[in-house]
């Protein structure tokens, strides 16, 4: 071959190539029913070499914008940290306080019911008596708020004691539990008297005393307070007769009662200031209230 | 001062939440029984007329007799710091329960004699045996903490110096 030729020769094939290139280009412009073997062939070699890649591209990109956003997501993970403590102490405090509205609910419906008897003046309970040998609690009101000595002190369950000391901003009441809170009680059912006084040897509950051995007293009776004594109104809830004990002498016996109020959860009380005139005894079968008598514990600037 | 206070003010508050058998821990006779152990007769009954006296004041009730037995209690619980082992960390335990015991039975019976009378028995039996275990229990436990504190200043001085 010639040297002439052979310079013709490379534009020729270029030219055919190139003619070629743009037939096969217009035939595969259109959307074709199949791909060509060739097509299809590398298609399907490259495939699983570009899933592997994608993967690793995508998965370190998730990495690097962990890494890219540590610091942000580290203080975004602090906030959400201390929101939720500030949650959880707010949802504390809401219990709290959905806890003290019931109990001064089951108070105030206390009040009302008995608003045409007694003045009430609600106290919290601030401490506890720190001996084993005493019952007694510390309110948080004292004479600025009304309170005096020998005023009784109830919840809506039942009797708890009688304020035995005051201060101006405290008051000490000596619960019915305690062995010098004895004060008069009987039987709702039969009327029948005796002394009610904490128990010692049945630790947390009460005993009424010097019961005659005849007299019926049984388990389940509900006690309340007799009035007698000048301290405490008459019909006020004490406890329920859980059993019955003969007195060593033979002649009498005794009945353990278990007291209506949990003393040991008691958060507010009612202090009673005054029992008004006209109150009818909460005792059913009692015509004679004690009602009006002005008992030592009855605020006199309340009754004017 | 602070710390008699401080055990008062949680008898008064934070104990009766963790009353056992009904009864409260009695934390001044365990501070007063480990102190008077540690520091004898003198400073013992000191610290209890001190604290006895302190106890009379909040109760506002027979002032003077919880100050009296208290002194006695750290007088002779103070009288068994030369004859008993400081390492012994049962010690304090089954001096406490002695102790309460003898407390208990001391202001049974002088409070019998100002006219407070509580049954003995059942006194005995439902105030003082509980009462007695349960100290001798927080004895045991507030001692070995005790020690432990004091070996690790030890070993800290030590290494300090």
């Amino acid at each position: 071959m010639g040297p002439l030729r052979r310079k013709l020769m490379i534009p020729l094939i270029l030219v055919l190539a190139a003619v070629s290139l743009y037939f096969v280009m217009r035939w595969t412009a259109l959307e074709r029913e199949r791909l060509s073997v060739i097509e299809g062939a590398l298609r399907d070699a490259l495939a699983p070499v570009e899933k592997g890649i994608t993967l690793v591209v995508n998965k370190a990109g998730g990495w690097l914008a962990v890494i890219k956003n540590y610091s942000r997501l580290q203080a975004e993970n602090q906030a959400l940290k201390e929101e939720v403590a500030a949650l959880r102490t707010a949802n504390i405090q809401l219990e709290e306080y959905r806890q003290e509205n019931l109990r001064l609910r089951e108070l105030l419906n206390f009040t009302e019911v008995n608003r045409n008897a007694y003045d009430f003046v609600v106290a919290p309970v601030i401490a506890r008596n720190p001996s084993n040998w005493y019952q007694s609690l510390t309110l948080g009101l004292g004479t600025a708020a009304g309170l005096q000595k020998d005023q009784v002190v109830v919840t809506s369950r039942g009797v708890v004691g009688r304020i035995t000391a005051v201060t101006p901003r405290t008051a000490e009441v000596l619960l019915i539990l305690d062995r010098e809170g004895a004060l008069g009680g009987m039987i709702q059912v039969n009327r029948t008297p005796g002394i009610v006084e904490g128990s010692p040897d049945y630790r947390g509950y009460l005993q009424m005393i010097h019961i005659a051995r005849d007299a019926p007293v049984m388990e389940n009776q509900v006690v309340v307070t007799s009035g007698l004594g000048g301290i405490y109104p008459r019909g006020l809830f004490l406890g329920t007769v859980v059993k019955i004990l003969p007195e060593p002498d033979g002649l009498m016996k005794r009945a353990i009662i278990e007291p209506s109020v949990d003393f040991d959860r008691l958060e507010e009380v009612l202090v009673i200031t005054r029992v008004k005139e006209g109150i009818a005894d909460a005792v059913p079968g009692v015509d004679a209230p004690l009602a009006g008598s002005p008992y030592p514990g009855s605020n006199p600037a309340a009754s004017l | 001062m602070l710390l008699w206070l401080a055990a008062l003010i949680l008898e008064a508050t934070l104990l009766p939440a963790f009353k056992m058998a009904g009864v409260k821990a009695d934390l001044l006779t365990v501070f007063l029984t480990i102190f008077a152990f540690l520091k004898g007769a003198p400073g013992g009954a000191a610290a209890g007329f001190f604290c006895g006296l302190l106890e009379d004041l909040y109760l506002a009730k027979f002032l003077g007799l919880n100050a009296l037995i208290r002194m006695a209690t750290g007088y002779l619980v103070g009288l068994s710091k030369d004859w008993l082992n400081r390492d012994n960390i049962l010690a304090p335990g089954i001096l406490t329960f002695v102790a309460t015991v003898g407390q208990g039975f001391l202001f049974l019976f002088i409070s019998y004699l100002a006219g407070f009378k509580y049954p003995w028995l059942a006194g005995m039996l439902t105030v003082v045996l509980p009462m007695a275990l349960y100290n001798s229990s927080l004895a045991v436990l507030g001692y070995s903490i005790y020690q432990g504190g004091a070996a690790w200043g030890s070993r800290k001085r030590k290494t300090g110096n």
